[in-house]
């Protein structure tokens, strides 16, 4: 099992988070949208808890808040919209992939993603090291990334497109995985068409690519109530994921290098 | 729980105000048992009151007997909660205490093994896709707080971090700092470049993702950084007509 607890960046989302009785809509709309009541995988997760942050499913829920509310929307500097990533990572079919649904999965890895299964739905496991606490990967901002992440792999596969990713070659770190940086410039995205890809001249993603723009825009992007341990955090885990997980490394960095 | 009728859509946006704007200044932490309520308080600041931040870490008075509560804080091993350990971090480099110099430069140069703390299951767990690789994330957040504080005092060492480190995030962190510290001086660019290795000289001096940056801009510095090997075509695997969906149209 994961190794429970609260961390601090945790903390911050879930004080924001009104308990599920002061805000049924938003619980029961996590739940539908994530399949979180799709099979028992979650219940021995805390999903008779949802506002406890210090369990797997009310870590769950903290992320989901993120990925809906937390982007500001800012057109002028924001790689994509707060609805691009809401519906990257959302279960549901759309415009991005088919149905899949998510899975509490004891492994190591962050999580990963079952894509054209037969006579089963597709479906990603979200795995303990975004929830083992004090772990590198537990945290609200970067669990949400890999949701985003884990998302674009059913885009690759409902567009037809291979979705293993690359080890040991380019620009990537030893021992790291990672993918292709596809260019392309702030403005060559309109808000709301993420889904949307061109092969000639190339204009496409990768997962490690949405993942880390996802960074970049809630590290830099975020609404002002957004806690400001939340947009740090988004910082280095993108900063990181920019440096070490690209055949090709992308040609900017994420912030200031400041304390605040 | 399935009361919410629509899928689509997330329910309008609530928050607990109280938790999003605590009264700032808060109390610095006199002991080290005071400095986790400190720092929880400052996490559920809202990055809208960053100024404020900065205000109140530059009225505390008593700076000195601050600054060593943090090294305290700072000499963890491992570091424990990530997310702490990191905002403790921000909050020696905003204090900006000259002591604190030295145990950062420590900081840059331990090893993620005596850091991190350990996976609870190990090796048991099946290895999977979708790996984070945190090495030098805690060093590069340290060396720019190192450079934050030293303000281009300590160009060597901060040098030697850019050519010698280990981890390419650090080494590159590093570079930028240093850069940052001396506004993106040309001259402050050819240093950092003489020192460093030739497979990061690419990622030094690219453009910073802000939110005050102007499109515009940026989009002209991404492009002039822009790395010459490009990636191959997509790769298109074998799908049953009615599964694929197009989406190129863009």
């Amino acid at each position: 099992m994961c190794r429970d607890g609260l961390g601090l960046v945790d903390l911050a989302v879930s004080q924001l988070i009104p308990v599920p009785s002061m805000w049924p809509d938003f619980f029961s709309w996590a739940a539908a949208a994530f399949t979180l009541d799709n099979d028992d995988s979650w219940d021995a997760s805390g999903e008779d808890a949802p506002w406890s942050a210090r369990l797997p499913y009310g870590k769950m829920i903290n992320s989901i808040y993120l990925l809906a509310y937390a982007l500001s929307d800012n057109y002028d500097v924001q790689w994509h919209s707060a609805a691009d990533y809401l519906s990257t990572a959302r279960a549901a079919e759309s415009s991005y992939h088919g149905p899949f649904y998510l899975r509490f999965f004891d492994s190591g890895g962050e999580a990963d993603s079952e894509v054209g299964r037969v006579l089963a739905r597709d479906r990603t496991n979200i795995h303990c090291p975004v929830f083992d606490y004090a772990g590198v990967s537990d945290d609200p901002a970067n669990r949400a990334s890999v949701l985003v992440h884990e998302g674009w792999h059913h885009w690759q596969y409902a567009k037809g497109y291979e979705h293993q990713h690359l080890v040991g070659e380019g620009d990537l770190a030893p021992g790291a995985e990672g993918d292709y940086y596809y260019f392309h410039r702030v403005y060559e995205y309109d808000f709301n068409v993420l889904w949307a890809y061109r092969l000639s001249p190339l204009l496409f993603h990768s997962p490690y690519q949405v993942q880390s723009e996802f960074d970049a825009d809630l590290a830099e992007c975020a609404n002002r109530w957004v806690p400001v341990a939340v947009t740090q955090a988004a910082r280095y885990y993108g900063n990181v994921r920019l440096n070490t997980q690209f055949w090709n490394r992308p040609g900017y960095r994420i912030g200031q290098p400041r304390p605040f | 729980m399935r009361a919410y009728g629509s899928e689509q859509t997330p329910p309008p946006m609530r928050r607990i105000d109280w938790v999003a704007s605590p009264t700032l200044p808060l109390q610095p932490p006199r002991s080290r048992r005071e400095l986790d309520g400190f720092l929880q308080a400052l996490a559920t600041i809202p990055v809208g009151d960053v100024p404020a931040i900065r205000v109140m870490f530059a009225g505390f008075e008593a700076r000195d007997a601050i600054a060593e509560v943090f090294r305290e804080g700072m000499a963890q091993r491992p570091c424990g909660d990530l997310g702490q350990f990191m905002l403790l971090l921000s909050a020696v480099g905003e204090l900006a205490c000259p002591r604190s110099i030295a145990p950062l430069h420590e900081l840059i140069w331990t090893a993620d093994e005596a850091l991190l703390v350990d996976d609870p299951c190990g090796s048991d767990r099946e290895t999977s896709c979708c790996v984070f690789p945190p090495r030098g994330m805690i060093q590069a957040r340290a060396a720019e707080m190192f450079a934050w504080i030293a303000a281009g005092r300590e160009d060597d060492r901060l040098l030697r971090v850019v050519a010698e480190h280990p981890s390419v995030v650090t080494r590159l962190a590093a570079a930028d700092a240093f850069l940052f510290a001396h506004k993106d001086a040309g001259a402050a660019r050819e240093r950092v470049l003489a020192v460093a290795r030739p497979g990061d000289a690419s990622a030094i001096g690219v453009p910073r993702f802000t939110r005050d940056c102007r499109r515009a801009e940026f989009d002209a510095a991404l492009e002039a950084g822009r790395c010459p090997d490009h990636p191959p075509r997509p790769q298109e695997i074998a799908l049953p007509a009615r599964t694929r969906r197009d989406g190129e149209c863009c």
